[in-house]
């Protein structure tokens, strides 16, 4: 069992940040330092590591792998589907099918990037039986066991009334949720997941033009919905 | 460009969503007009303040879920050595086909010999040269000995 892990961070996205041992910070432009680039390689090996026992049937690996994780799938599959409730059992699903296919993935330093595109495979199979919920801001949410959200703060009252981080959250959340899934997606991945456009359009398997063409229509809604938050 | 046009386009220049002249004509109007600087500047704190947006805590207990259903004993059996071999076709298909090379040249080799023929034996010349060799290579420790062993065994020719 591998006893410890190093854990890249997003000095930009918070979603991402976890609880390592080590944390190593990787500037959101790309460059890295030597020892930065000697640390990814590390944290690279880690999970090769723990992909390759959990092909022979470590469960133990396996869960090393899921904790590493779970998180992230979590907060994707949450905000792609917007429902809490359906979001704990899509997340489960995810990573059993990942344990009973990982012998078919051939790549072993690609395991988070396969992991995210099973995670939006099942997701949009989901939405594809369910339709998505496209909340409009003025709609409350069941979150999960049932408890109701307050309401949201009025728009028209101008950025002081966002200054609880508690309603700015339920306002960007919602604001998310809001959108079409298109849109949604294409937020979740660039601004949450801190994907760049290309490696979007690879995920999506959609031309990178396309995928800018919905960022934007996307920033545009997002700015019609929070601008008056914002000064 | 006017303000008007920069403030519909504002969001496609900054998704990059734009081509190379539209985006230069946006960048210098920008960078002369307060106004739209100002507004670019806001879109970018929208942005910001959608990706500091707190990750969603999961609900505990989602490891047993996920713990039930792999040691699932059809599951478990998927992933033994056993299963995980058939599992890839790959390698079956591999398998299978070198079993078949395998037995076809047995069988191919069965048929091809009729049974009265014995093998040849080689020409005398040939068997000179191979005693000869092997007496060179009496006083080497072992390897020349185990190549030449099977024809060492080879009844000696007639004088």
């Amino acid at each position: 069992m591998v006893s410890q892990y190093i854990v890249k961070c997003s000095q930009r996205n918070p979603i991402i940040n976890m609880e390592p041992i080590n944390t190593v910070g990787v500037v959101q432009d790309g460059s890295k330092n030597e020892k930065d680039s000697i640390n990814d390689k590390h944290v690279e090996l880690v999970d090769v590591e723990l992909v390759r026992r959990t092909k022979t049937g470590d469960i133990g690996a396996f869960e090393e792998l899921f904790n590493r994780y779970h998180k992230r799938v979590y907060n994707i599959v949450a905000r792609l589907i917007g429902d809490e409730n359906d979001a704990a059992d899509l997340t489960q699903d995810v990573f059993v099918r990942v344990f009973n296919s990982i012998n078919g993935l051939r790549v072993e330093e690609a395991f988070f990037t396969w992991l995210r595109a099973v995670t939006t495979n099942i997701c949009r199979d989901f939405l594809r039986r369910k339709p998505p919920r496209m909340d409009s801001l003025d709609a409350t949410v069941q979150l999960r066991d049932g408890e109701a959200e307050k309401p949201l703060p009025d728009p028209q009252a101008g950025p002081e009334k966002l200054f609880l981080d508690e309603d700015r959250e339920r306002t960007v959340r919602k604001a998310i949720s809001s959108l079409s899934y298109d849109y949604r997606i294409v937020v979740i991945m660039h601004h949450l997941e801190g994907m760049d456009v290309k490696d979007i359009a690879k995920l999506l398997g959609t031309p990178i033009g396309t995928i800018k063409s919905r960022l934007a229509r996307a920033r545009d809604e997002l700015r019609r919905k929070l601008g008056p938050f914002v000064e | 460009m006017k303000c008007h046009d920069v403030e519909k386009l504002i969001s496609d220049y900054s998704a990059g969503a734009l081509s190379g002249r539209m985006a230069r004509g946006m960048r210098e109007h920008i960078e002369s007009c307060p106004s739209c600087a100002r507004e670019l500047d806001r879109l970018s704190r929208i942005m910001s303040i959608v990706e500091q947006s707190k990750p969603i805590e999961p609900p505990d207990g989602l490891w047993n879920g996920v713990y039930n259903r792999i040691t699932d004993p059809e599951v478990q059996r998927r992933h033994s050595r056993f299963g995980r071999f058939f599992e890839r076709p790959r390698r079956a298909l591999s398998l299978g086909a070198a079993i078949i090379v395998v037995a076809g040249s047995v069988i191919f080799g069965i048929s091809s010999r009729t049974p009265q023929k014995e093998a040849s034996l080689p020409e005398p010349a040939t068997m000179e040269y191979v005693r000869g060799h092997l007496t060179a290579a009496s006083s080497d420790a072992f390897a020349d000995r185990v190549s030449l062993g099977v024809i060492a065994a080879m009844p000696p020719e007639k004088e």
